[in-house]
């Protein structure tokens, strides 16, 4: 067992690793109130097992394991989290400023991303995100062959729907 | 395009999005993330409440079997009963040692997996109560004699509802 983390040890980790959570909170939902439901579930989760946290990983592995499997398992349920949670309606990462009109390209990718089971939706983040396959079969615990193969189909299927959007 | 091409977009949105994103200190100190419990907190504590209600019931159970173990119009409803809840106290029991093997820092699959196992014992335990349904009477005869103390015994050992049969037979 860990140490306790103080407030200030675990509010670095979060401001750091900020961009992971939301990028998978937003992932698996696509509205606003139960993302931050999510990103507040995950966080909780990240505080309660920070204790068990096995060094032998890269500590992104172990925060994108943590916010995969509340987002997959919170996905999975298909409530509404702000029952489930705290009453409170904290918002804990939250873009500064949402202005700008969204780049098209990254609202194709996420109709991509939406169109995808959860496990793809995993996959394809972390591969977006540039980890290794070695990495990314450690967070999904599939083996690399495995998430290669996972991966080529994938590009495939984009491919696909590219061609496909354009013939249209 | 490719997913390649997309990759490099990505990489682009997510430097945008760690310049963008505001990390709300007062909301994450606020949360109190001691005292909050997740779904699967919940989950667990609920299961607890199930299994501890259940023995509660079996332990008087139990002794009102072993004490009317002569009395097999008794001892039969009794013991269907005494299956009824047994079963799912141990459903229960399985639910919760799963749980405690569940931390979300193990890989994905791998805590899917358990997470499916778990709904699976959970639908299970609802099945057994539906399949009982032939034997309401069962609930009703152990039920009014054990909880609500309905005389079902004569002075003989026999219940009630034996003892009107024999009277309107010929």
């Amino acid at each position: 067992m860990r140490p306790p983390i103080t407030d200030d040890q675990f509010s670095a980790l979060i401001e750091e690793h900020k961009g992971i959570i939301y990028k998978i909170a937003n992932s698996y939902c696509r509205h606003a109130e139960d993302r931050k439901d999510l990103i507040q579930e995950i966080v909780v989760h990240l505080w309660k097992s920070h204790g068990r946290y096995d060094d032998r990983f890269k500590l992104s592995t172990w925060i994108y394991r943590i916010a995969l499997n509340v987002a997959i398992s919170a996905y999975r349920r298909e409530k509404k989290r702000s029952e489930r949670v705290s009453p409170l309606e904290e918002i804990i990462i939250e873009p500064a400023a949402e202005t700008e009109q969204p780049d098209p390209k990254i609202a194709m990718l996420h109709r991509i991303i939406d169109q995808l089971d959860e496990l793809n939706r995993a996959l394809i983040i972390l591969y977006l995100d540039d980890n290794s396959y070695r990495d990314i079969a450690g967070i999904l615990g599939l083996t690399e062959t495995n998430v290669a193969t996972k991966i080529n189909r994938l590009k495939l299927k984009i491919k696909e729907q590219f061609t496909q959007t354009n013939q249209e | 395009m490719e997913l390649d091409e997309l990759k490099q977009t990505w990489t682009e949105h997510a430097r945008k999005l760690d310049r963008i994103l505001s990390l709300n200190l007062q909301g994450l100190k606020t949360a109190q993330l001691d005292k909050t419990q997740s779904a699967l907190g919940r989950f667990k504590a609920f299961r607890l409440f199930e299994m501890l209600v259940g023995i509660l019931i079996l332990i008087p159970l139990g002794s009102y079997i072993a004490n009317r173990f002569s009395v097999p119009t008794l001892v039969i409803p009794a013991f269907i009963v005494a299956a009824s809840i047994l079963l799912p106290v141990i459903e229960n029991i399985r639910q919760l040692i799963l749980l405690g093997q569940i931390s979300y820092a193990d890989p994905v699959t791998t805590i899917q997996r358990k997470l499916e196992e778990i709904k699976l014992h959970y639908l299970r335990s609802f099945r057994l109560p539906v399949l009982m349904l032939p034997f309401y009477m069962a609930y009703v005869v152990v039920g009014l004699n054990l909880f609500f103390g309905v005389p079902l015994d004569e002075p003989g050992g026999q219940p009630v509802f034996c003892r009107t049969r024999r009277l309107g037979s010929p």
